[in-house]
């Protein structure tokens, strides 16, 4: 019996040492210590042994058993760490990338700009881009002889029909089709006959906003647009109003928030002023509530607009309006 | 406007740094530009808005910073005391036809002038503003204008056609010789000086070369007007001619000063020119403007601004600005306004003011209360914005094209050239408002190509315009384009996903010609049987006129009536609880008969219990007859009520085998 286990053993060392395959390592367990395997068959053969002989046999087989399973663990381990090293997985590789597009970056912006204004209980109107003269700027109290409207130079199609040259006109229409209040953004694309360079575009986008109810105040008006700058360029952006002209307005302002580029330090962006200029804002003017039949006694409200481009330029540090219209896929696929 | 420090600081008197000042007339809405370093020291660049005609000068702009800072303004010197015995009525006769146009027309004669350069002082002050120096008279004027704001012109007296100024419409066509060297065609409602031979001068805008001074001028004919600002706005931009004078009277010139200019630049010239002023002034000033008095209601300013200020610190605001307060109770307070703020009549604008003064800085920042009228995003809003995400999923980038086109771009791509003409444009080549947004995209695409992307697939959601019996009509299209490694299939698949993702299932593609596409590769996009677009491949003739070696394939459609099927919430359908039989089929068939006629027999055959047909392979080759193809279905079966028995799965099977035989006449391959 002692001479079989140690023939076994023997037997068992020099066969699991050629194995490299982890099948071939089952056929091996199941040779050993399978159901009929050499190992199983023994220890079967222990009962009819003498009571002395008994416990000494069953040790060593059992000894035998363990060493064995415990053996071809072992090489299957060793098998499939060795298989690891051979393929090793370079993760350094480069990704296979899905072929997703890109929204413009005036789109991206406009959208942002949009959601803001959402949340402050904001919607969205529009209007026509082939305008009459009246919306334009008759009823946005700019008259024929008015040199304000020395700034808008409009491509006209024929005496009285012109391409806008703001978005201010949908003020008009959405007052005249609605009593307050009234809280709306316009966003669309305008035309003004300007000569094109790194910042001037004969074709550009604005957004106007306007809010009309019994007890609107300038100090909405900032509020508003401080909230605006904020979210859309950070809590620490700041916003300066400052009077200017509009014919459609009264108080009128222009608003600037501090240099995101500097926080108001003062560089290159911002012209050593700390400020970037967006946008006209004020209170509507009483003459155009008059045109729109609302009562300006009862009513006041406020209305603003802002380049859309300006904002995209400084948003995503664009030097030049030109790179929008250029379609230039380098840029697009920038966004 | 161009003010020299300098001069300015002879009106009022300026205890802050130049910077400072600056800083507080940009924050009161004057901005100051820049500024500038000149042989006359420092000046300031103003950019005076259009409402501001009062600060057109330095004067005003003094006027300006004594608001600002509580200071008076101290005004330069008149003339007192004519040098000359003669009598300006025996002189001059004047008078004006239509006094709506020019309410006040002031002159004075002034002998015996001796034309010279002008002092250096002069020179200097005049080239740090901007303004060339002629000659000491013609300097003067120009000088006091910019002192004033109040234009003035100074006629050579003895050139005068007997002695007569009548200031008058055009009334029929004349030209005129303008100061500036060029001849002038006017028109009849043009408002023009005259002598009794013809126009001398255009009024407000330009002087006659037939009445200038030269050197040989002796006498002259100082004139200071007021004249209609609508009026001079109108002829100046008809006559493309514009002046010093011109863009003051535009803005409104104050009527009340014309006689203090006068009386300026004729101390000046009996000063610097050695002239003698006749005694006696012309003055014709039929209806004398008085200063506004407006009511302000106290509450009001709240209402407006959202401010409360005490009612002390609203007089200092109104008394530094040279309001007069004529009357004021604890609600109420009148308020005289001088002419030279005409941009002040009504009581909204006297709030604009306070604010203006109090500092737009200084009120409070809030937010607007009650009731709002918003309802969100819009229904078109969301559908854009779903095109917009599922055409980036596809892999496209949105492009952002002209409005503007031409006849010449429209006719490349077949496209008729009748759009919204306008009248100005820039160029001849953006003179049509675009029509479609191809002509466009095969640009985009033929730039880029140029920069060597082996692969293109852009998209563009914008307006085109058309025009019918005179009214003009705006739709929104949206164009796909692809090119390069790509086939018509990929457009295809990118318009099937798109319709699909946007809840549009009624949809077919059908062959029609479209003179931009190629003959075999060109078809219609119909929803619920209505055409909607086009799709196909761009014709080798069109490519060739944009160079493009590359084929491109393309779509536009009207997304306005897209819009109307789209559908953003899917209704759930529960998933299958069966299981399906999936079946093959493969046969040949001739190369005439298309994938739908094939699909729309085996639907037909299959009945209810089909539930998907795919394509899965198409060959051509030897194997295959000349003339035809193999094709290869798999034909999914199930039902919602309960597991399909494998005998009518055969039996519909059978069926489609049947129909495809007899109908189109392939031959099984089993």
């Amino acid at each position: 019996m002692k001479a079989k286990i140690k023939e076994i053993e023997e037997k068992f060392n020099s066969e699991i040492k050629s194995i490299s395959l982890p099948e071939h390592l089952e056929g091996i367990r199941i040779k050993y210590l399978g159901r009929k395997g050499v190992v199983t068959s023994l220890l079967k053969q222990v009962s009819t042994l003498s009571n002395e002989e008994k416990p000494v046999f069953g040790r060593l087989l059992n000894n035998l058993k363990n060493n064995i399973s415990a053996r071809i663990s072992e090489a299957l381990a060793s098998i499939k760490s060795a298989k690891r090293t051979e393929a090793k997985l370079d993760i350094t590789l480069p990704g296979n990338k899905p072929a997703i597009g890109n929204k413009h970056p005036l789109t991206l912006i406009t959208q942002e700009i949009k959601e803001i204004f959402f949340g402050l209980g904001f919607e969205t109107v529009t209007g026509p881009e082939i305008e009459t003269e009246y919306y334009n700027f008759e009823a946005l109290n700019t008259p024929e002889d008015h040199p304000a409207r020395d700034e808008h130079d409009s491509f006209y199609i024929t005496d009285k029909i012109l391409l806008r040259t703001h978005t201010s006109p949908v003020q008009i229409r959405t007052m005249e089709k609605r009593k307050p209040p009234v809280r709306v953004i316009a966003p669309g694309r305008c035309f003004r006959r300007d000569a094109t360079d790194a910042t001037h575009s004969p074709i550009f986008h604005q957004v106007e906003g306007l809010a009309v109810d019994t007890n609107i105040t300038f100090g909405d008006l900032k509020g508003v647009l401080e909230v605006f700058a904020k979210q859309l360029f950070g809590r620490q952006t700041r916003i300066r109003f400052r009077p200017d002209f509009f014919p459609f307005t009264e108080p009128s302002a222009e608003y600037a928030f501090s240099c995101v580029n500097c926080k108001g330090k003062g560089c290159r962006i911002c012209k050593n002023t700390g400020w970037l200029e967006i946008g006209g804002a004020g209170m509507v003017d009483p003459e155009v509530f008059k045109m729109v039949h609302y009562d300006a006694e009862k009513y006041s409200g406020f209305a603003f607009g802002m380049g859309i481009e300006r904002i995209a330029m400084i948003k995503y540090h664009i030097h030049d309006i030109r790179m929008f219209f250029e379609n230039d896929l380098r840029f697009l696929r920038q966004f | 406007m161009k003010v020299p420090y300098n001069w300015l600081k002879e009106y009022v008197d300026i205890k802050l740094s130049i910077e400072e000042i600056a800083e507080k007339l940009t924050m009161a809405g004057l901005e100051v530009a820049d500024i500038q370093t000149s042989a006359d020291g420092a000046v300031l660049d103003i950019e005076v808005t259009a409402n501001r005609g009062d600060c057109l000068s330095i004067i005003g702009i003094a006027r300006e910073i004594g608001a600002l800072t509580s200071k008076h303004v101290k005004y330069p010197q008149l003339l007192k005391k004519c040098s000359s015995n003669k009598e300006i009525e025996k002189l001059i006769d004047v008078s004006i036809k239509n006094a709506s146009l020019c309410p006040r027309y002031a002159g004075r004669i002034i002998c015996n002038v001796k034309i010279e350069p002008s002092p250096l002082w002069l020179t200097k002050r005049l080239e740090a503003i901007g303004i060339r120096s002629i000659n000491n008279i013609v300097d003067i004027t120009n000088y006091v204008l910019m002192e004033t704001g109040q234009p003035l012109h100074a006629f050579d007296y003895n050139k005068i056609s007997s002695k007569k100024i009548i200031i008058r419409e055009a009334k029929q066509s004349v030209s005129i010789f303008a100061l500036d060297e060029s001849k002038r065609q006017l028109s009849q409602d043009m408002l023009v000086i005259a002598d009794e031979k013809g126009p001398v001068a255009i009024a407000g805008i330009m002087g006659g070369i037939g009445s200038e001074i030269d050197e040989q001028t002796a006498d002259i004919f100082l004139e200071s007007a007021c004249f209609h600002a609508a009026c001079i706005r109108k002829t100046a931009k008809t006559l493309g001619l514009s002046s010093e004078s011109s863009y003051r009277f535009e803005r409104g010139v104050d009527p009340n000063g014309v006689v203090s200019a006068l009386n300026r630049a004729a101390y000046l010239i009996e000063k610097i020119a050695h002239g003698k002023s006749a005694k006696g002034i012309v003055d014709i000033y039929p209806k004398k403007f008085n200063r506004q008095n407006i009511q302000l209601r106290i509450q009001q300013i709240k209402r407006i601004l959202g401010i409360d200020i005490s009612q002390n610190k609203l007089k200092r605001i109104m008394l530094n600005l040279g309001f007069e307060i004529k009357q004021d109770s604890l609600n109420n307070i009148k308020v005289l306004v001088p002419t030279y703020r005409q941009d002040i009549r009504r009581e909204i604008d006297l709030i604009e003011e306070i604010a203006r003064i109090y500092g737009y800085n200084n009120i409070d920042t809030t937010m607007p209360r009650g009731q709002t009228s918003s309802c969100g995003k819009r229904e078109v809003e969301k559908q854009t914005d779903a095109l917009k995400n599922i055409l980036c999923s596809c892999g496209m980038a949105e492009i952002y094209t002209s409005s503007f086109t031409n006849s010449e771009n429209l006719d490349k791509t077949g496209l008729s050239s009748d759009g919204v003409k306008i009248t100005n444009p820039l160029g001849d080549d953006q003179n049509i408002m675009r029509t479609s947004l191809i002509p466009e995209m095969l640009s985009v695409i033929k730039r880029n190509l140029n920069r060597s992307f082996s692969e293109i697939k852009l998209y563009e959601l914008g307006q085109v315009f058309f025009e019918n019996n005179s009214s003009y009509h705006e739709k929104t299209y949206l164009c796909c384009g692809i090119a390069g490694n790509v086939s018509f299939f990929d457009i295809k698949g990118i318009l099937e996903t798109t319709l699909c993702k946007l809840g549009i299932e009624d949809h077919c593609i059908y062959y029609k010609e479209h003179k931009v596409f190629t003959q075999d590769c060109s078809a219609s996009i119909d929803i619920q049987g209505r055409r909607v677009g086009i799709i196909g491949e761009i014709s080798s003739n069109v490519l060739e006129k944009y160079s493009i070696d590359e084929k491109v394939f393309l779509l536009e459609i009207g997304f306005s009536d897209l819009s109307k099927h789209i559908n953003l919430s899917p209704v759930f359908k529960p998933v299958p609880k069966y299981p399906a039989s999936e079946r093959d089929i493969a046969f040949t068939i001739n190369e005439n008969v298309s994938n739908a006629d094939i699909m729309s027999v085996m639907w037909k055959a299959g009945g209810e219990i089909v539930e998907d047909i795919k394509l899965f392979d198409i060959y051509r080759g030897k194997q295959v007859l000349s003339a035809h193809k193999s094709m290869a279905y798999s034909i999914c079966y199930r039902s919602n009520k309960r597991t399909l028995y494998d005998e009518e799965v055969n039996q519909a099977h059978s069926r489609i085998e049947r129909q495809l035989a007899s109908q189109l006449n392939v031959t099984l391959r089993k």
